[in-house]
């Protein structure tokens, strides 16, 4: 904020003539008494907009009056959160009027970087930020080195494609990296090596009569918490609810069953529960198929012959059962997990008595482990067990939404970009350690937190310019430390962003992004319910400083820069690539072009094109209504072996899903995926099993089976066993610096207002001689956090449970106990899990017990 | 009688502290003689100890390294992190701290009574937003008097007592404190001696209004506080 004139410091005549005194003069404001409208007093519209605050990303509608946000509600159109958002909804408010959001662009004038080191940052103006972001990327243009930029993606929009692929690509470096690893990506593994689909699952939620909550609490996190929180009370009166978790949640409180199973023994439970629906004959045969005979040979600890079986929508169900099943009795895995015998067979009968109306409900408990790619396998493999896939009141994938894809960009790269973006990338996947086997393709999924990694050891190369948009990974990646020292490394630093965090620490410049639910325009796709969606986030109020929209500004903006420079690739993409659809015209400035964009992308949805689902008459009445909703999705859509589906492109033969089409116990598309890496970097798959951490060998490499858990740090050394969850509260990591997040911070199971608490079974605090409230830290082999005791029944003795959120040492003043001295408010878990990775999905690993902790009070 | 010439000092105060909450621009603030210019202002309107505040904040200035100023400047009221000292009113007026309260829209309604349009992106209950309105409503009461409009001028002069008492100084003392407690700069220091002098210092001034009304005042700014 700087003054505009310098007039304004002259002081006033002295009084005389009213003539004499002039018209005042004035810095911030405008004399304009016919512009003076009424303020207060405006009756208040509903906006439609997306709230972003999870993944469930609920198309919603923000009260707006005089200006002013002052209430949200989902959107009253939409069939997916009937009208409703959860908490979460409501706490964005205190995001978008904090006053420690970035105000403005600023450049670090301290070159020294580290954790409680001051970056002395001041402000500047759009314009030099812009010059010195282009200046210091086209240094690697002209040095013939584009691959050491690395666009780091945090929370996105769908249009990401322009920042993410865009910029990066027409650029010419390989390196766009998302966040998507940090906490999903093992769990798609489960679901594409079982029904070949790379995504989450849809809930029939409505028409379910057994629901398996494994690894997650639908009302709190995952993908449709207003529909679960609206729905749960009438699935508790028609349905079963049992809840897999090590401890107690929101739903497992509420739930008929609790499983309360010891970390990462997953895969012993849920191989448990498909031995009872075997070995009791109690599968669903119209989706798996019977003995020819009809004669059930499935008899614990026994082998069964394959031709005795005739399969119908499935694959390999009995080498599964020869290779992994037949010896893991209920008996056996109530050793391993600690959950009853008794419970597990109840459960598999319950289960099996609602079939097919059965969902097994997967989240990341289950499958962000160490060895948790084929526990994520086992627990989806239930899913076909009783033939809940797509099935009535079971799991199903999504409905199209109708898009428009990005434009090709290959015509606006150069020779320098084309020669750039074939370098490997910078977060080292493909490599032999590293599989990422994303959609069956070795190296086709990210490995973000490996990024630290890559930039630490200048391995494949070192990484000189960097920009992050919505990303903390020096909070929010496990060994988080190592990320601060990644940081320090990189020499120029751009961070986008709503609020200044650890990232922030190391950036060179800092420029102000808007909050995605009250100040972009945006579109993303999501389903629930068996609908789809495509919902636009849209500016509802008028931001109170000049912020950017980061995935589509950003670019726009940079390419003005390159082509002042002579580089004019990029903005000549925007501009001819994205032109208004309705006119043509090309866009001359970033807003316009980011509306420009959204048409583009939607214009299927409003343009009279007849795609199913919701009519809609044009752009306006699309703002207006803020989204779309397809058709239903239709029941046993890939039923009929269409799991898969084979296609040719250029010449070249692939699979897209399951290479059997059918759904596969024995998983053909893993076996075929592991062996085009294992070849890739000649060796077996034997060795690659190895080398990824997994146990098995041979056959067992291909179909869903137990793993023990692997855990870092000794039982003797550090006794418990470490439960990571993330606070309801969590708004995508964002809303630590809101009051409320403290405030409500009950609503956590077993949590306490104002705190940040680890929650200690009483008969462990009794032996420790802990109560209630004590300050204690708590220790693992990464390091160390301090926080407060809380005794709670809700975890076993030898475990202790504590949710992410809190720890923040650079952050607002309500998220930071003292920035200046970073001292953090509350401990980040992820300083005390060390970083290790579910290799062959590419997946962080958060989950299955693997850190052991000690705990002492202060 | 009012003293026309007083009113207008009076804002000149209000618009110079105003451009201390900006950007510092050395060169202009020397060059313009600020520090002068607003003892000389403060000493006329009877502050004296705002007066004895703004007196350091010459050498300060002229001391300082223009580049260090800046980094307070931002560390103190922008960012990026935790703000020294929230130059917002509705951090201290809220029950939560949040920006765009209750309070805001009152301020946002005050300007748009008096006829003004913000022109900078800001939030409206900005110190230095506040403070120029201030200087505004003075300016209006000292024209409406070179026109012999003395019932106009009590009017702006009401406008101004009550945005004073009613918005402005419920918060300035802890906003000065928190400056205080956050820098070292003698330039903010001063200047937050200054301001929390001026602005209580001000209220005892005899020609804002009628006695008759500044005793009505006395009673909103008693329950303001």
């Amino acid at each position: 904020m700087k003054i505009k004139r310098r007039d304004f410091l002259k002081l006033s005549a002295v009084a005389g003539a009213a003539a004499t005194l002039g018209r005042p003069t004035l810095n911030a404001f405008a004399e304009d008494a016919k512009g003076a409208g009424p303020i207060g007093e405006l009756p208040g519209e509903w906006k439609a907009s997306t709230c972003q605050g999870c993944t469930t990303w609920c198309p919603v509608e923000v009260f707006v009056q005089n200006g002013r946000a002052v209430k949200v509600r989902g959107n009253q159109h939409s069939k997916q959160n009937d009208g409703y958002v959860c908490p979460r909804g409501h706490l964005s408010l205190q995001q978008v009027y904090d006053p420690d959001r970035v105000k403005v662009p600023m450049k670090r004038t301290n070159p020294k970087k580290g954790r409680g080191v001051d970056p002395k940052f001041v402000p500047i103006s759009w314009d030099e930020a812009f010059n010195t972001i282009a200046d210091n990327m086209m240094e690697l243009r002209k040095n013939g080195e584009p691959e050491k930029y690395l666009l780091m993606r945090g929370r996105y929009t769908y249009m990401r494609d322009l920042i993410y692929d865009g910029v990066t690509k027409i650029f010419g470096s390989p390196n766009n990296i998302s966040h998507s690893a940090i906490c999903a990506e093992a769990e798609n593994f489960g679901a594409y090596y079982t029904e070949g689909m790379w995504g989450y699952r849809d809930y029939d939620l409505s028409n379910s009569k057994y629901v398996l909550v494994w690894g997650c609490d639908p009302v709190s996190s995952n993908r449709m918490i207003p529909a679960t929180i609206s729905r749960l009370g009438d699935v508790l009166d028609n349905a079963t609810v049992a809840v897999v978790d090590p401890k107690l949640n929101n739903t497992g409180a509420k739930a008929q069953e609790w499983l309360p199973l010891l970390p990462g023994t997953d895969g012993a439970l849920a191989l448990a529960i498909a031995h009872v629906l075997l070995s009791e004959g109690i599968w669903h045969k119209e989706f798996v198929g019977d003995f020819k005979d009809g004669k059930n040979l499935f008899k614990a600890g026994k082998k069964v012959d394959e031709a005795a079986f005739e399969e119908k929508e499935s694959h390999g169900v009995v080498r599964w059962w020869n290779l992994a099943v037949k010896d893991m009795t209920p008996k056996k895995a109530a050793k391993i997990t600690q959950v009853p015998a008794e419970q597990i067979i109840r459960v598999a009968r319950g289960m099996a008595k609602a079939a097919p109306n059965v969902a097994v409900w997967m989240g990341p408990g289950a499958a962000m482990q160490v060895r948790g790619a084929y526990s994520a396998m086992a627990v989806n493999a239930l899913n076909g067990l009783v033939g809940g896939v797509d099935n009535i009141g079971g799991t199903l994938p999504s409905n199209k939404v109708p898009v428009k894809h990005m434009p090709s960009l290959s015509a606006y790269q150069d020779e320098i970009a084309k020669k750039g973006t074939k370098n490997k990338k910078i977060d080292q996947r493909g490599t032999k350690g590293f599989p990422a086997l994303k959609e069956g393709k070795p190296g086709g999924g990210v490995v973000t937190n490996n990024t630290a990694t890559g930039i630490l050891n200048s391995d494949p190369y070192e990484i000189k310019v960097a920009v992050g948009y919505m990303n903390n990974f020096a909070f929010s990646c496990t060994g988080a430390e190592r990320w601060e020292k990644a940081m320090e490394k990189i020499p120029f630093f751009v961070h986008i962003t709503t609020n200044a965090a650890e990232m922030t620490q190391y950036a060179d410049i800092v420029l102000p992004g808007a909050i995605s639910k009250y100040e972009k325009l945006c579109w993303v796709k999501q389903k629930q319910n068996r609908y789809a969606q495509c919902t636009l986030l849209q500016p509802v109020v008028e931001p109170m400083w000049q912020v950017i929209n980061d995935e589509t500004e950003f670019p726009w903006m940079l390419g003005e820069k390159f082509a002042e420079r002579g580089f004019p690739n990029l903005i000549d993409f925007l501009k001819k690539e994205f032109k208004d659809p309705e006119t043509g015209r090309e866009a001359t400035n970033s807003k316009e072009f980011t509306e420009y964009a959204v048409k583009y992308y939607t214009q299927d949805l409003w343009n009279g094109k007849d795609v199913g689902g919701d009519k809609i008459n044009g752009w306006a009445e699309f703002r207006k209504r803020g989204m779309w909703n397809s058709d239903p999705q239709p029941y046993k859509k890939r039923w009929g072996g269409k799991f898969g589906k084979d296609e040719e492109k250029d010449g070249k033969k692939t699979t897209k899903g399951t290479i059997s089409h059918k759904f596969e116990f024995y998983s053909e598309t893993l076996k075929h995926a592991l062996e085009k890496h294992a070849e890739k970097h000649k060796t077996t798959v034997d060795d690659i099993m190895a080398t990824c951490n997994y146990t098995v060998t041979g056959e067992l490499a291909f179909v869903p089976h137990y793993e023990p858990p692997f855990r870092h740090g000794s039982v003797q050394e550090y006794p418990f066993t470490f439960i990571d969850y993330k606070s309801r509260l969590n708004r995508e990591g964002r809303s630590q610096n809101a009051p409320w997040y403290y405030e409500f911070k009950h609503v956590d199971p077993g949590d306490v207002g104002h705190e940040d608490v680890l929650k200690i079974n009483p008969a462990d605090a009794k032996k420790l001689g802990l109560k209630d409230g004590d300050a204690i830290r708590v220790t693992s082999v990464a390091g160390s956090i301090e926080c407060t005791a809380k005794l709670w029944e809700g975890v076993r003795p030898g475990t202790v449970a504590k949710s992410y959120g809190q720890g923040h040492w650079a952050y607002g003043k309500t998220a930071t106990s003292d920035y200046a001295k970073a001292k953090p408010r509350g401990g980040n878990n992820n300083t005390i899990l060390p970083f290790d990775t579910e290799r062959l999905s590419g997946g962080n690993v958060r989950n299955g017990g693997f850190t052991g902790v000690k705990i002492d009070r202060i | 009688m009012r003293d026309t010439d007083l009113i207008l000092k009076r804002g000149d105060c209000y618009k110079l502290l105003a451009a201390c909450f900006y950007e510092p621009d050395q060169e202009m603030f020397l060059g313009e003689h600020l520090s002068e210019n607003l003892t000389d202002l403060l000493n006329a309107c009877q502050c004296p100890k705002a007066a004895a505040a703004a007196s350091v904040l010459q050498a300060a200035l002229t001391n300082s390294d223009p580049e260090e100023l800046l980094i307070e400047f931002a560390r103190l009221f922008v960012g990026p992190f935790e703000l020294g000292a929230p130059p917002y009113g509705s951090v201290y007026l809220e029950e939560n701290g949040r920006l765009m309260g209750d309070s805001t829209l009152a301020v946002q309604r005050k300007y748009r009574e008096a006829g003004l349009a913000q022109e900078i992106k800001e939030a409206p209950d900005h110190i230095a937003l506040e403070l120029e309105f201030l200087h505004y409503l003075c300016r209006m009461e000292a024209e409406a008097l070179a026109k012999n409009l003395p019932e106009q001028a009590e009017e702006w002069a009401a406008i101004e007592a009550e945005f004073l008492c009613r918005l402005l100084r419920p918060w300035v003392p802890t906003f000065c404190e928190k400056i205080r407690q956050g820098t070292a700069t003698g330039f903010y220091r001063g200047l937050a001696d200054c301001l929390d002098n001026f602005v209580a210092e001000i209220g005892l001034f005899p020609a804002i209004m009628p006695a008759q009304q500044e005793s009505a005042l006395a009673n909103v700014c008693r329950t303001a506080l």
